[in-house]
């Protein structure tokens, strides 16, 4: 049983890594070069969002520090700082998993959103303090609503495409109660 | 047990606090050596996309072409008046054509008349685009050249008609090239033909602005603006584009390459003007040996 929970483990994070790429190199297409266009959503962040919370278990941190620090690389933003928010917070959504199981779907968006808005504006206060250059702080939010409405396509990839499911709610109390 | 998982690593919780913390700090500290030491971090970062890039082009190449395709496919509707329009176009082109020719000639009989010694003509290398900067904040190309070509930091690029932005950040295989419109470019200007010289900073806008402009009467809309190649850095004379107005009623300019469709990129060679470092010989050796008057010698411009 033990293989196969680590093949299974294997799989995923190669699936999640794989997405992220795939993610990564779409936005590095040189096709939008004209500057000042739409804003375009971060998919990485819906992609880690509707992971945390179906399958927390299947997402170890170390690879989600990994991704995002290499996608900072490739996407020119300040090496390591994003990723570190990004860590914070699907860390944040692994610690309540638990309540999440029980969120409903609509919840979802609305999470990431709430998550989105504190990691840019996290972003926005540690540049700042550091006096790097950067965009307005209303530009980089701007990007907020554009990725919440990507949310769903992504959701729905993970949960049909790759059957990643919540847990089912747990009824009763207490640890023992899970094993059950 | 199926949906136990994740209690089964309670156990482990201290560890995975421990390397969440020595996570978080990694990232954070490489975060304040980028910011401490900027240009050793950016070399990593050119050494990451030079070891991924050049290996996904293969798969980049034919979904970019997919997707410029889509693109063009949409203008097919309008093909027939494009068409029209452009042979209007093209008979007005001859008539200039024809003009240039005229006066290419006149212009060379008239320098060899006075012995005038121009640049000699600036090489370059083509590379492909490869890939963008992939965020809506900074305007820059990735090509497929470089140090192994050749390729140096400075370096202007240009498309077939004016100037692109300019080399920054150099890899084996790839280079990458920021914008004028990226927020970080600044580039020394004049504005034909006035001949006032200003700085063009870009603002992750389409038209890039005009800044320290001394006497804006002397400028109108559709003035010529090419690069003025103060500074030592840039070759002189290359083609920006023309002065325009923006909405916010600031001078700006319309650029003369055509950013929509970046394929091919000409990276110029350019060693920048050479240091005159001596005196010469009209001053004679007890000069020489005399205190330096005057300022010191201006440091090397670094490239």
């Amino acid at each position: 049983m033990t293989e196969v929970r680590l093949h299974r483990r294997v799989l995923s994070g190669a699936a999640f890594a794989g997405l992220a790429a795939a993610m990564v190199l779409v936005k590095l297409l040189p096709l939008g070069l004209n500057a000042g266009g739409w804003p375009v959503p971060d998919l990485l962040m819906c992609l880690l969002v509707a992971w945390m919370i179906r399958r927390p278990d299947l997402l170890p941190m170390p690879l989600v520090a990994a991704v995002f620090l290499w996608a900072d690389l490739m996407l020119m933003r300040p090496p390591g700082l994003w990723a570190a928010l990004a860590v914070l917070a699907g860390e944040w959504l692994r610690h309540r998993q638990r309540a999440l199981r029980a969120a409903p779907l609509v919840a979802e968006p609305g999470l990431l959103a709430a998550l989105m808005v504190a990691m840019v504006l996290a972003h926005w206060a540690v540049l700042a303090v550091l006096f790097v250059d950067q965009p307005r702080l209303g530009q980089q939010l701007l990007q907020v609503p554009v990725t919440v409405l990507a949310y769903p396509v992504v959701a729905a990839l993970l949960q049909l495409g790759l059957g990643l499911r919540r847990h089912p709610v747990i009824e009763g109390f207490g640890r023992r109660a899970a094993r059950a | 047990m199926a949906y136990g998982a994740d209690n089964g690593t309670d156990h482990f919780r201290p560890v995975r606090r421990i390397l969440l913390g020595l996570v978080l700090a990694g990232l954070v500290g490489l975060f304040l050596i980028w910011r401490i030491d900027s240009p050793r971090v950016e070399r990593l970062r050119a050494a990451a996309l030079d070891a991924v890039i050049p290996h996904v082009a293969w798969v980049m190449r034919p979904v970019t072409g997919l997707a410029q395709m889509a693109g063009s496919f949409q203008s097919y509707a309008a093909l027939s008046e494009e068409n029209r329009e452009l042979r209007r176009e093209l008979q007005q082109m001859q008539a200039w054509k024809e003009a240039a020719l005229q006066l290419e000639q006149k212009n060379a009989r008239l320098l060899d008349l006075n012995n005038v010694k121009l640049d000699p003509k600036l090489t370059f290398v083509t590379g492909s685009v490869l890939a963008d900067s992939g965020s809506p904040f900074r305007q820059s190309v990735l090509l497929n050249v470089g140090a192994r070509d050749g390729i140096r930091d400075g370096w202007a690029a240009m498309d077939g008609l004016g100037l692109v932005g300019r080399i920054s950040g150099v890899g084996a295989q790839t280079a990458r090239v920021v914008l004028l419109t990226d927020p970080a470019s600044s580039i020394p200007v004049t504005i034909q033909p006035s001949g006032q010289k200003v700085i063009l900073s870009g603002d992750n806008t389409a038209l890039p602005r005009i800044a320290f402009l001394e006497n804006p009467d002397l400028v109108r809309p559709g003035d010529r603006v090419v690069s003025s190649g103060d500074g030592g850095i840039f070759p002189a004379g290359i083609l920006v584009g023309q002065v325009a107005r923006g909405t916010d009623q600031r001078f700006r300019v319309r650029l003369a390459a055509d950013y929509g469709r970046l394929e091919f990129l000409r990276v110029l060679r350019y060693g920048g003007p050479e240091a005159i470092s001596d005196t010469g010989g009209l001053v004679g050796p007890t000069a020489a040996l005399a205190p330096v008057q005057g300022p010191p010698p201006a440091p090397e411009v670094d490239r």
